[in-house]
């Protein structure tokens, strides 16, 4: 399945490629200027690519793209120009550069290398950011940039033109440079690691109880993005032969920008749309600008007028279509749709592997209730005396719990008892004040939360948190792909899981399209994809009805049968709990107040005080902890 | 001693300006998260107003004034015609368009006006001067200090005292509940639109006073520094705001007069990256508007 996506990423790239050649080089044949005109083209399309690698992917808008077009477009000018230039321009070069001469090819191999580096230096720092934050960082890239390249007068000539740059690129250059962006962008989009950092688009936190690396995969994001944006400046400048700062500036920035957000910014596809698309809006006000066309540094009406049309664009598409004209779709997204469920087809058809599903979830539904005769995992996690505290505010206090492999475990306490406190602290989301938490021995203390994911503790949340923007079956692939790298023994494939839980239908919609109901179970599946030893459910069967929580119940024994993993599960529907729940906590006011199963619970008369206090006594009922005597208790069965 | 003097008033002075600045970007960041990248284009917009009045020949006392209304008004119909529309969007599809006014905004000044710059005289006596010691103080100084206190002041007053700026201060903290109380949201924005207008109208003039001339792209400097500022201060706390402003004029003031001359060039690189590094080193403590983002 992957090998196939990514196949058809391949394709996609190489088709549209095919598409972008076939028209620069028609429009280049009519002439000298419309060549010049097709190759910046080009460039920027290359750029664009570039930018959207990092911020299509990792949904933070970077404005940086045109400072490491810049540092290329320098580096490999001063590394290549001839010396005798280099001689009046910039004599007193530090490092002796002012006498180096290389090969354009070679100079700009080293610039792109350079400017990779420098990117991945910045990136250990920025990828730590995350939304506005991350772009006003960029933004001061943007300007200590220029300055740089505008003061650092005996290594770049300062603000004037820097000239004499050997002029090798030409259209095919342009081109060549436009295929590897391509396939570049869009394996990347295509690959586990693009996925991932799709997935901290969507949501951070959820990605992280995923198992995804945050930082890491925006990390990555960063520093191929930036490579390919330094191979356009580089282009660029051995394409213009003089370069300045205010080339890599604002209106590069704005142009460039107006071009992905247009096009949209989660699709290549949408970038080259919207590098056409702008390209020859901006020929038309060029053409209506009526003034002379002059390429030198005053043609100021002109700029105006496009600028202000590009502006224009960018409000209009943030009015009307703010995922732009593509939203995410690419090329083959048609085709590969088409393909990927046909394939589906024939594996749920007949693979061994669905039969062999098909039979267990059928033994599973049938003895639901009989704990699991080969419940393998002997995962244990304990909890023990873990304590958090906001600001003087206890929200949990010394609690103690212990989940073994293969029981269904309940949480329950009255509101503010810190439930999710609890389950935060678990998952790594908060760090506990005080505490020791292990999984099988394994101290899981201060570990971050993908650590913890990725040693086999998977979450729901109270409010669901999918990745919207991602299909099932790729907020499936998200965490399947973490626990295949991380615990390959008990991994399954994305498919698998769809299999298991009925999905195929729902496999290639946006998660974030589905009904309610829909969208919990599958963060419950992509818990699962996870191949957790012990599962956290926070208030599973919030907002279901009576019926689909007694769905919900043989459900989770089925996952629990299944998987052989310990569940624990926090929710307010105390009938839900109690027939579900082998063994129940309840925590109040942040500790453990008691414990036991369903019945000894039910009859400890600390709990009834807890959740009715001394006034609700008389009028018991409503979310009274007494399901009465006859409720189901699987314990007791 | 009297040049360390000199340099703090000149700080507070340039803070002032930076203040007033980040303080309308806060208000109406706090109340529907737009990070408003058009915000220093509301000083272009003024200048050329004041252009306007100064070209037919009115007096500065007169066309100051005017400026000011006119920089009001071109807030509110950036949030009618621009923000509006994109008010439920995420962060990134508000903070884009406010790219795309801030863009639309210097072109159309760049197109419709000119490209050069244009001349806004302020009269003689904002540049006249006392010698208090070897202190000089310019009535610029005192007109901007007082300016921005009193502007404060009132601001803090209306917050306050007045129903519409208890309703801001609450929409702040939860916009939904707000609205349930009966408070109408558009009331509520435009008077935060209006003020951010008011307030950079206000800078406008006192930044024009020094320079007496606009140009197409004098905004966006300044308005990127009214965005450090709230950065350094914490963006949507409007305390904060005002802190930051005067930090980043202190940070200014402090890079231009004591950095080596071979340097000097680098300052506005010096001052992005120390923005850079405050970010890294707090990335969340110094933008969060609300604790509950998490889980």
């Amino acid at each position: 399945m992957y090998r196939r996506e990514m196949g058809l990423a391949f394709g996609g790239a190489v088709a549209l490629f095919a598409i972008v050649a076939a028209i620069s080089l028609s429009y280049a044949a009519l002439g000298g200027s419309e060549e010049n005109t097709a190759t910046v083209l080009l460039m920027n399309m290359v750029l664009v690519i570039g930018l959207q690698i990092f911020s299509g992917n990792t949904g933070v808008l970077s404005l940086a793209h045109v400072s490491f077009a810049g540092i290329g477009a320098y580096v490999s000018a001063i590394l290549s120009t001839p010396a005798l230039v280099k001689g009046t321009t910039i004599p007193d070069a530090p490092w002796g550069l002012a006498g180096v001469e290389l090969s354009a090819p070679l100079a700009m191999l080293i610039a792109v290398a350079v400017t990779t580096l420098l990117a991945a230096l910045i990136g250990l720092a920025l990828a730590r950011l995350s939304g506005i934050s991350a772009t006003i960082v960029t933004l001061a890239l943007v300007i200590v940039v220029f300055a740089v390249l505008t003061n650092w007068k005996s290594l770049t000539g300062g603000a004037e033109a820097f000239y004499g740059i050997p002029t090798t690129t030409n259209i095919w250059w342009a081109l060549a440079a436009v295929f590897v962006a391509l396939v570049v962008a869009r394996l990347y989009k295509a690959s586990r690691l693009g996925l991932r950092a799709q997935a901290t688009r969507e949501d951070e936190v959820a990605a992280s109880s995923s198992g995804v690396q945050v930082v890491r995969s925006r990390y990555w994001s960063w520093v191929l993005s930036s490579a390919v944006c330094g191979l356009s400046g580089v282009l660029l400048g051995h394409y213009l032969g003089a370069i300045s700062p205010t080339g890599f500036y604002f209106t590069l920035l704005f142009l460039t920008l107006a071009m992905l957000v247009l096009g949209g910014e989660y699709s290549v596809t949408g970038a080259v749309v919207g590098v056409f698309l702008i390209t020859v809006v901006s020929e038309a006000t060029r053409w209506l600008g009526d003034g002379p066309v002059v390429f030198g540094v005053d043609v100021p009406p002109l700029a105006g007028l496009s600028q202000l049309v590009q502006g224009a664009i960018i409000i209009a598409v943030m009015i009307w279509r703010p995922s732009g004209l593509l939203g995410d779709r690419e090329i083959d997204g048609l085709l590969s749709t088409r393909l990927l469920a046909r394939a589906d087809l024939r594996e749920a058809g007949g693979g061994p592997v669905a039969a062999e599903q098909r039979a267990d979830v059928a033994g599973a539904s049938g003895a639901a209730d009989a704990l699991p005769a080969a419940a393998a995992p002997t995962a244990t996690l304990v909890v023990e005396g873990a304590s958090k505290h906001f600001e003087g505010l206890t929200a949990l206090d010394g609690a103690s719990l212990e989940v073994r492999a293969g029981e269904v475990v309940g949480l329950i306490g009255p509101n503010g008892a810190g439930k999710t406190t609890l389950l935060n602290v678990v998952s790594g989301m908060y760090e506990a004040s005080a505490g020791t938490m292990t999984l099988d021995g394994v101290s899981l203390d201060g570990l971050p939360a993908h650590r913890i994911a990725r040693l086999g503790i998977a979450r729901t949340f109270q409010t669901t948190r999918l990745f919207r923007e991602l299909t099932v079956r790729q907020n499936l692939e998200v965490a399947a792909s973490v626990a295949r790298h991380q615990r390959p023994e008990a991994a399954r494939s994305a498919g698998q899981i769809l299999d298991q839980f009925e999905f195929r239908e729902i496999a290639e919609l946006k998660a974030g399209t589905l009904p309610y109901g829909r969208q919990r179970e599958v963060e419950i599946a992509r818990a699962v994809a996870l191949a957790p030893s012990i599962l956290l459910l926070d208030e599973p069967a919030a907002g279901l009805n009576d019926a689909e929580s007694m769905e919900l119940v043989t459900a989770i024994r089925r996952i629990r049968d299944r998987e052989g993993c310990g569940i624990l599960l926090i929710d307010h529907d105390l009938h839900f709990v109690m027939a579900l729940c082998e063994r129940i906590y309840v925590l109040d006011a942040g500790r453990i107040i008691s414990a036991g199963t369903p019945g000894e619970v039910q009859r400890d008369p600390v709990v009834v005080e807890a959740y009715l206090g001394s006034r609700g006594v008389q009028q018991s009922g409503g979310e009274g902890p007494a399901p009465g005597p006859s409720a189901p208790s699987p314990a007791e069965v | 001693m009297i040049d360390f003097l000199q340099q703090v008033l000149n700080g507070i002075s340039l803070g002032s300006t930076y203040a007033l600045l980040a303080l309308g970007l806060a208000i109406v960041f706090s109340i529907i998260g737009l990070v408003n990248f058009a915000h220093g284009e509301l000083i272009t917009a003024c200048g050329y107003v004041m252009f306007l009045g100064y070209s037919v020949g009115l007096p500065w006392v007169v066309y100051a004034p005017i400026g000011i209304v006119g920089t009001v008004v071109t807030a509110l119909l950036m949030e009618r015609l621009a923000f509006r529309p994109v008010r439920n969007a995420s962060p990134l599809t508000m903070m884009l368009t406010s790219l795309g006014v801030s863009i639309m905004i210097a072109a159309a000044f760049e197109t419709f006006v000119s490209p050069r710059v244009k001349a806004v005289p302020a009269p003689d006596w904002i540049s006249s001067a006392v010698h208090i010691g070897g202190l000089r103080i310019q009535a610029e100084h005192i007109l901007t200090i007082g300016v921005t206190a009193v502007a404060v002041l009132l601001l803090m007053l209306l917050l306050k005292k007045t129903v519409i700026g208890v309703a801001m201060r609450a929409a702040a903290e939860d916009f939904n509940a707000v609205r349930l109380m009966g408070i109408k949201a558009n009331a509520v924005i435009v008077t935060a639109f209006a003020i951010s207008g008011l307030l950079a109208g206000l800078a406008a003039v006192l930044i024009l006073a020094r320079r007496s001339a606009v140009n197409p792209h004098m905004g966006i400097f300044l308005g990127i520094n009214a965005f450090v500022a709230n950065v350094i201060g914490g963006l949507g706390n409007l305390w904060g705001a005002l802190a930051g402003g005067f930090v980043l004029g202190f940070v200014e003031v402090a890079l231009r007069a004591w950095l080596p001359v071979d340097l000097s060039g680098f300052t506005t690189g010096f001052v992005f990256l120390f923005v850079a590094i405050v970010l890294v080193i707090r990335p969340s403590g110094l933008f969060v508007k609300k604790a509950q983002e998490r889980v």
